[in-house]
């Protein structure tokens, strides 16, 4: 009963984007997948992203049917309690407040049930960047409120465009 | 060990915890028959899951509804709440399930407590909820596994449960 | 003359995509060249069982974009202190108060809250340990960027402890040591005095282009 990841795919942006897409990268047949989320840049400071799912015929999911929760752990203030959404058109947050500097960050995103046809898909995230302010982490849960099959994940920026990588596992 | 539940069960238990590593529970689509129930989970110790009242958590309850909760308690016959919080059964709403990542340090060992980390993501009827944090039983001796029941009913058809050593 | 079975020459060999016929010499040659598709991702760098140190060294990092450090059953010869991280930056353990950090953390009690710092000399990781008999600190740790020079290095942490009251208490959190730099190594001390014992262990997750 060893843990172990068994790497499926790695996909990186075209530079930087205002949607970062990962298609076909479920189905695989693991009850868990891994994402592990490279911030490589952004366009400009602040922003944050979200996330949405590609159903079975790789159309992407956009309306009213993901539940998120978030809290924002700030290194300079107030943890910011407040996010939440029901019935939203996205998950978020995934991370918040990028740097322009060419810094980087990171997001680990567990999904769970994405090959399920009769399940909703949940994740978690947690992630760590930094703006110049300050550190910012976020701890994330989302749910999309189909019982239907999710193949891919949209990553959509808020306010700016990133460039990213992410290296996807299946863990078994 | 993979446990996945191919008729309603009363209660899962997975052992083989004997040696010194970190291990890890993944749980996935684990839903209760009976509506609205919280996951409850155990140590075994000789495979027997123990019912003391020894058990200690601390949770951050994010929720998708409203303000964000704390959950603590102490000296409680388990943990309430990994990987399920109010959760909603099929018959309420389609789809619905527990999903949980839970670390579980020192279970082998015969003089230190049993302590664990907790990720949970699960569906109730007013919305997705998220009880993150930690957990230990205070009994000074080897446990070798552990145990999920619902507060009520049965784990319906479909939960996945496994059990890792993370190597 | 073949390759792989093939004649004269096999198809193109990538990790999840390896077709043909292969000698153990193959299989050595092409894994070598992150070539053949063997799975385990979680790559165990080192383990390190501690007795009685002030701090603890990993100066092998290997070339990965992350990495995933767990600790277990940590022990602590001074009262109500926190697990500590830092970075060697070149072989230069960065001392300077440059880290930050912000977490939440909870008591068994009911007692939650927040720490943060934008200027700590080091980062606290596993929340606050207890010395006496059965106080030990437990959790697990996330590094992103470290050998990347042109980038900060980013963490993520989760852990459950006993403090001194005692008390069950856990953390989660996320931090950074923003310095573009290459980060040659982790060190974990306590906030003050030895670790009296446990076992930290370092993982890197390999990924391929």
């Amino acid at each position: 009963m060893a843990t172990n990841l068994q790497f499926l795919q790695k996909v990186t942006s075209a530079g930087l984007v205002s949607s970062f897409d990962m298609n076909n990268i479920f189905d695989k047949g693991y009850d868990q997948y891994n994402i592990y989320l490279n911030l490589i840049d952004s366009s400009t400071n602040g922003g944050y992203m979200g996330l949405r799912f590609f159903d079975s015929s790789d159309t992407i999911i956009s309306g009213n049917e993901y539940d998120w929760a978030g809290q924002q752990l700030k290194s300079y203030g107030s943890f910011d309690n407040t996010w939440r959404a029901t019935s939203n058109s996205q998950i978020a947050p995934i991370f918040v407040s990028t740097n322009d500097d060419n810094r980087g960050g990171g997001t680990l995103i567990r999904v769970f049930n994405a090959d399920d046809t009769s399940s909703y898909t949940f994740i978690t995230a947690q992630s760590s960047t930094f703006m110049d302010s300050g550190l910012d982490g976020t701890k994330t849960i989302g749910v999309h409120k189909g019982a239907e099959k999710i193949t891919g994940v949209r990553l959509v920026s808020q306010s700016n465009t990133h460039s990213l990588s992410a290296s996807i596992y299946g863990v078994k | 060990m993979t446990i996945t539940v191919s008729s309603a069960v009363a209660s899962v238990t997975l052992t083989g915890i004997d040696s010194d590593d970190v291990y890890m529970l993944a749980v996935s689509n684990c839903i209760p028959v009976t509506n609205g129930q919280n996951g409850e989970l155990r140590v075994t110790k000789s495979g027997t899951a123990q019912s003391d009242a020894n058990y200690d958590f601390a949770f951050k309850g994010l929720r998708t509804d409203t303000t964000f909760s704390n959950l603590a308690s102490v000296g409680s016959s388990k943990w309430t709440y990994p990987i399920g919080w109010s959760t909603s059964n099929t018959s309420a709403e389609a789809g619905v399930s527990g999903n949980a990542i839970i670390y579980l340090y020192n279970f082998n060992s015969s003089s230190e407590y049993s302590f664990i980390t907790v990720e949970t993501a699960t569906k109730y009827s007013g919305g997705t909820l998220a009880p993150t944090g930690g957990a230990l039983h205070k009994v000074a001796s080897a446990s070798d596994g552990v145990h999920f029941q619902w507060s009520s009913g049965n784990i319906d058809v479909g939960a996945v449960f496994t059990l890792y050593r993370v190597v | 003359m073949s390759e792989y079975g093939y004649i004269p020459e096999a198809p193109e060999q990538s990790f999840g995509n390896n077709k043909g016929i292969f000698t153990p010499k193959d299989i050595y040659d092409l894994t070598r060249a992150d070539k053949y598709t063997n799975y385990g991702q979680l790559e165990l760098i080192e383990t390190q069982t501690v007795s009685n140190v002030a701090t603890v060294d990993f100066t092998t990092l290997g070339t990965y974009n992350v990495h995933f450090m767990t600790f277990n059953d940590i022990h602590s010869a001074t009262n109500n202190v926190l697990t500590n991280v830092r970075f060697y930056e070149n072989e230069v353990l960065e001392t300077g108060a440059v880290y930050q950090y912000a977490y939440q953390y909870g008591n068994v009690a009911g007692s939650f809250g927040e720490s943060r710092s934008t200027s700590n000399t080091r980062i606290y990781t596993l929340m606050n340990l207890g010395n006496a008999t059965n106080e030990t600190a437990n959790g697990y740790t996330y590094f992103y960027n470290l050998t990347d020079s042109s980038k900060y290095s980013f963490l993520t942490f989760h852990s459950m402890t006993i403090n001194a009251t005692p008390n069950g208490n856990m953390n989660f959190g996320s931090a950074v040591l923003p310095q573009a730099s290459t980060v040659t190594g982790i060190q974990v001390l306590m906030q003050s005095g030895n670790i009296t014992s446990g076992t930290i262990s370092l993982y890197g997750i390999k990924e391929y282009s």
